[in-house]
């Protein structure tokens, strides 16, 4: 559906030409970045990076570089205020190693710091997510202070899941997934979903992972779930974005998420995916964070798996 | 936002007021300066096909400060004292004809010309000698001849009036190789594009690379960049009237053309000779067949893509003193297209339909009424099937019309023009239905119709004060009632509707009125140079606001509303205008300083998508202004014609919410504008064009840092529309070929190349990516794209059948 429009304007397709330049962009001013969650179960989970100029070096070095370092991170719930600690990746038990994997979409083989770089969370082992509950981020560093609040909502878990063929009788090997989920009749519910195939890492969905019950409040739906994949890629196989395979193990990890929490993925993805199109429109990622940029969002997560036969 | 609504002001003591002013200046007046003269009126027509020819000149030999140029109706009036003169009548392309008359009273003498036996081209019995630029109190007015359009070279070989008109000074084109434009700094909604008075909501086909007016169905053109006459009203930046041809009102004709993507067919010719005609002209494009071979091998296949058009008019000249005509429009852009082993499927298409009803009774040589009900719509829809899972996307516009226009004139000293206008709109959001194959139904429910009342009164009056000074007072008071049925939501911080007022059918929502002077002045200086001032305001009730680098079908127009006010306009401006040489040549330079109000924009992060929220609630609304100067130079008649303009200027935008409430360059802010245009006659056979545009970079928003989340690149922005993209400019050429006369059959050539250096002007910078941060495998790549980056040239073939 994202793609759509591009194919629609053919026209611009075939009369327009893209090329690389050169230009000069303004450094602009550092601001602090805020990749952070907690979910039930799970203790919170902060990474905190500063932006670069667009044109500086990509390398190991200049990732190291860009973690900020000896922070004064806070999370507050029902009062009671906990001060996270900074700590490398490699220093955390694996059952914690094993949520900031899936939380962040790391590749698994960068947790034991083979990317040449180490990385640094904030956290604390006392704090624990539950589920309903309302928490408060606060950060101070040098001169800046950030603050942000999030909730870890009421889970809202798929009805079901099941398969159908592929439109194309050739290809009998490939699979759409459906789903079928029943809104609460409040609303406001928002969902992010990730897809597992297998053993690989969960990924979530590429050109969208968010839904949001504006349109369908209190009603029931079942539609097509897009398998997830790995961003960055270069390009996208067409022929198999979307579907899965027979015989895959298929697990879902459905998380419910709070408004302000959905507009921040939602903006991202709706920025990602027109930055280029020339009949895109110009967005700009909404961050829940004051004073900075990023995201501090709660996930209410269920696990449901369905092996296709 | 702040929220004023004008509350309970009724519309009687509103007219009451009106009629009272009208009153006192139309009683006043003419008391203080009437003089003892005789009216001379008359109407200027071709013999051959009967239909008026405008812009003709007019005046008595012997008493050469009394004279008069034809209006669009072919009429002209003037005044003189008593005595016995010579009447002539002078226009381009005809011979001159001399009748004596005799002026004892006010009399009235019609004139047939008979064209020229040298001048045999179809344009130019639509071409019209324009009055000097000079004469006229209106400033920034601006009259585009067909015959100098069809000179221009153009994009496929597709005669476009608003491709010329971005060619004027004070009017830029939005986007390369669209018809978009923005006039003085104001946005693509704040242009009233009329088509024989009907409102052409979305002017654009195929994302605006094309417009809808089919040159073959189009008389004349006329642009007024925001010092409108009181008569114009509803939009803050310009007037852009276009009218329907008439049919040959002896002959029967048969025109067309057949050109790269769309071929055109007219006919036209009496119904009963010399009392009614009618003309109807198609077009349909077949970019479908053309481009189908290009894509055989994509996923798409071929391009069920094509858009038409249809245009109609039947005039009836009931006696001397009535004349009806009917005229329509039938537009519509239809695609399909099928995805993904067809999982997804859908249709869409999109168009404007406009019918106008008009009657034009003269009452006596000094008072004229024209009667007009019209009928306007647009309406978007766009119909897909994902798997069983049904989807229907629309959004439009209706208006209804009914517009009494009087043209007064008591004496030689007062030109009265007054009357009434209504509309009644509906205004479709951008709504959707969908269902599943199992039956369940999701649709957005809380976006509902809007519904408005528009009325004005307005009155001007040319007061001819002495031979050299001319004031043109007018008023306009226009007024917009928004009705329910409407409901009125209010919002939390989390955006979500917590409470909501609801109105009923009919109901008042929200009442908003403004007063709207049209002043000018022009000074004559002597016979050949004048200085001409302006003071005007306007207000705008509906509104269409894009995000997107180019407007597109699926935009909206808002009415005001409860939570949208209307955007209002000042504007002052000041000119030197001359003509040397009978206007062979003509000149200006005008300043102009516009103070815009209630400019919207959407709120920051908005992101297009589906929405059960109003389009109201995501708009933010701030002020703009923009000055300039515009220097024009014409060469009208001779071998060589064309004309160069150039505009300096500066447009900005304050909005609270926007930029952290500093000032931005408006996206249309351009620094320098140029345009050179030419065209030169070799011989009987050959005429060749040519067209030159350099324009300062627009200013846009690019990231100025860069960070990770999930290892992806995300930007952090630089402020709003701080960076400039390179400067614009192209050069375009066309020779136009005259073929030999077969049987009853005149045809030409047109063959044009467009961007004949191959310029590649930006229409979009980014900063593409690719790859993942942990992995270091991230990509940055600043990337311009283009339209059109290489000469492309273009063959039409056009042919009269008489």
């Amino acid at each position: 559906m994202k793609k759509l429009p591009l194919i629609v304007f053919f026209l611009f397709l075939l009369t327009s030409c893209e090329e690389d330049i050169t230009i000069d962009l303004p450094a602009g001013d550092e601001l602090l970045v805020v990749e952070g969650h907690i979910e039930q179960d799970a203790p919170p989970i902060v990474l905190l990076t500063r932006t670069v100029p667009v044109f500086s070096e990509v390398s190991a070095k200049s990732l190291a570089e860009s973690f900020v370092h000896g922070a004064e991170v806070k999370v507050t719930n029902n009062g009671k205020s906990y001060t996270l600690k900074e700590l490398p990746l490699g220093a955390l038990p694996d059952a914690v190693k094993q949520i900031v994997a899936i939380q962040f979409g790391l590749q698994p083989e960068l947790l034991s710091g083979v990317g040449g770089f180490e990385f640094y969370i904030y956290t604390s082992e006392e704090l624990r997510g539950e589920v309903g509950q309302q928490y408060n981020l606060e950060i101070n560093y040098q001169r800046k202070s950030l603050t942000a609040t999030t909730t870890i909502p009421q889970l809202n878990p798929l009805d079901s899941l099941w398969t159908a063929p592929h439109p194309s009788p050739a290809q009998d090997s490939l699979r759409i997934l459906y789903y079928r989920y029943s809104d609460p009749d409040t609303l406001g519910n928002s969902i992010r979903y990730f897809t597992k195939r297998n053993s690989e890492p969960f990924y979530p969905g590429l050109f969208g992972s968010v839904f949001n019950d504006e349109l369908i409040n209190g009603g029931s739906i079942s539609f097509p779930l897009d398998r997830g994949e790995p961003k960055g890629q270069a390009e996208v196989d067409e022929d198999l974005y979307s579907y899965f395979g027979k015989g895959d193990t298929v697990t879902v990890r459905w998380a419910a998420i709070d408004l302000p929490h959905y507009r921040f993925w939602s903006s991202l993805e709706n920025e990602q995916n027109s930055n280029g199109s020339p009949i895109g429109a110009p967005n700009i990622t909404q961050s829940n964070i004051k004073g900075g940029l990023g995201v501090w969002g709660g996930y209410g997560v269920t696990y449901h798996r369905l092996i296709i036969r | 936002m702040s929220l004023t609504i004008q509350q309970n002001q009724g519309l009687p003591n509103h007219i009451y007021t009106f009629l009272l002013l009208l009153g006192l200046l139309v009683g006043f007046i003419p008391a203080a300066y009437a003089q003892p003269a005789y009216t001379l009126s008359g109407r200027v027509t071709d013999a051959e096909t009967g239909l008026p020819l405008a812009g003709a000149t007019v005046f008595l030999q012997e008493l050469q400060s009394a004279g008069a140029i034809t209006d669009a109706s072919g009429t002209y009036s003037f005044n003189a004292r008593s005595g016995m003169y010579t009447l002539v009548a002078k226009y381009i392309g005809y011979e001159i004809q001399q009748e004596p008359v005799q002026l004892t009273k006010s009399i009235v003498v019609d004139v047939k010309l008979v064209a020229s036996t040298y001048a045999v081209r179809e344009v130019e019995v639509t071409a019209q000698r324009k009055p000097p630029i000079t004469e006229t109190a209106v400033m920034g007015q601006l009259e585009l001849p067909l015959e100098t359009i069809k000179t221009l070279p153009v994009l496929f070989g597709e005669v476009d009036i608003l491709k010329a008109v971005q060619l004027l000074p004070g009017v830029q084109a939005a986007g390369e190789g669209g018809t978009g434009f923005y006039v003085r700094g104001g946005g693509a909604d704040q242009n009233l594009v009329l088509l024989d008075k009907a409102i052409v909501y979305n002017p654009g086909h195929l994302f605006n690379f094309f417009s809808v007016f089919n040159s073959d169905a189009i008389d004349n053109t006329t642009l007024i960049k925001g010092n409108m006459p009181a008569h114009y009203g509803g939009r803050l930046s310009s007037v852009l009237d276009i009218g329907m041809k008439e049919g040959n009102l002896n002959d029967t004709e048969v025109s067309g053309g057949i050109g790269l993507i769309s071929s055109r067919l007219s006919v036209q010719g009496p119904i009963k000779a010399e009392k009614s005609s009618f003309i109807l002209s198609g077009r349909r494009t077949y970019a479908d067949a053309l481009f189908n071979p290009f894509l055989k091998n994509t996923d798409q296949g071929g391009v069920p893509y094509y858009f038409y058009d249809l245009n109609g008019k039947i005039i009836f000249i009931l006696s001397e003193s009535d004349k009806v005509y009917f005229s329509g429009y039938y537009g519509r852009d239809v695609g399909s297209l099928t995805l993904s082993d067809g999982r997804f499927d859908a249709e869409f298409s999109w168009g404007n339909a406009s019918a106008t009803a008009h009657w034009e009774h003269t009452f006596n040589d000094k008072l004229k009424a024209d009667f007009s009900g019209i009928l306007t719509n647009y309406n978007f829809q766009f119909d897909w099937d994902f798997g069983g899972f049904k989807t229907l996307v629309k959004t439009g516009v209706q208006d209804y019309s009914l517009h009494l226009d009087f043209d007064y004139q008591p004496s030689a000293l007062h030109h009265l023009q007054y009357g009434v206008q209504y509309t009644y709109h509906t205004l479709k959001p951008r709504s959707g239905t969908a269902q599943n194959s199992e039956g369940d139904n999701f649709d957005t429910d809380k976006l509902r119709n809007k519904y408005g009342h528009e009325t004005a009164l307005y009155i001007s009056d040319d007061v001819y004060l002495s031979d050299k000074l001319l004031f043109s007072l007018g008023l306009r008071n226009s007024y917009f009632n928004q009705v329910g049925p409407y409901t009125l939501y209010q919002f939390n911080e989390n955006q979500q509707a917590t409470d909501s007022t609801h109105y009923t059918s009919g109901e008042n929502v929200a009442t908003y009125s403004a007063w709207e002077p049209r002043v000018s002045v022009k000074y004559e200086l002597s016979k050949t140079a004048s200085v001409k001032a302006a003071f005007t305001k306007s207000a705008q009730y509906l509104h269409l606001v894009s995000n997107a680098y180019t407007t597109l079908p699926l935009d909206v127009w808002v009415p005001s509303s409860a939570v949208v006010e209307p955007q209002r306009a000042t504007q002052y401006a000041l000119g030197y205008f001359k003509s040397i040489k009978q206007n062979q040549y003509e000149g200006s330079v005008e300043i102009y300083y516009k103070d815009l109000k209630n400019q919207l924009e959407y709120r920051q992060g908005y992101a297009p998508g589906p929405s059960n929220r109003d389009l109201d609630y995501e708009f933010v609304s701030g002020n703009g202004k923009s000055y300039g100067i515009e220097l024009f130079a014409r060469k009208n008649y001779g071998k060589l014609q064309g004309w160069l303009g150039y505009t300096l200027s500066r447009t900005t935008r304050t909005f609270p919410d926007l930029n952290e409430g500093k000032m931005f360059p408006a996206r249309y802010d351009r620094r320098h504008d140029l345009s050179v245009v030419g065209s030169y006659t070799y011989n009987d056979r050959w005429t060749f064009g040519g067209s030159f545009v350099y324009g300062t970079g627009e200013a846009t928003t690019l990231p100025v840092r860069r960070y990770y989340i999930e290892g992806t690149v995300n930007y952090q922005y630089g402020s709003r529309n701080s960076f400039r993209m390179e400067p614009t400019h192209r050069l375009d050429l066309s020779a136009t070929l005259q073929a030999k006369k077969w049987r009853n059959i005149e045809s030409s050539w047109t063959f044009s190349i467009y961007n004949v250096y191959g310029r590649r002007n930006p229409f979009l910078y980014y900063i593409d990516n690719e790859g993942e941060a942990y992995g270091n495998t991230v990509k940055l790549q600043a990337k311009k794209t283009s339209i059109v980056p290489f000469p492309l040239p273009s063959v039409t073939w056009n042919f009269t059948w008489k």
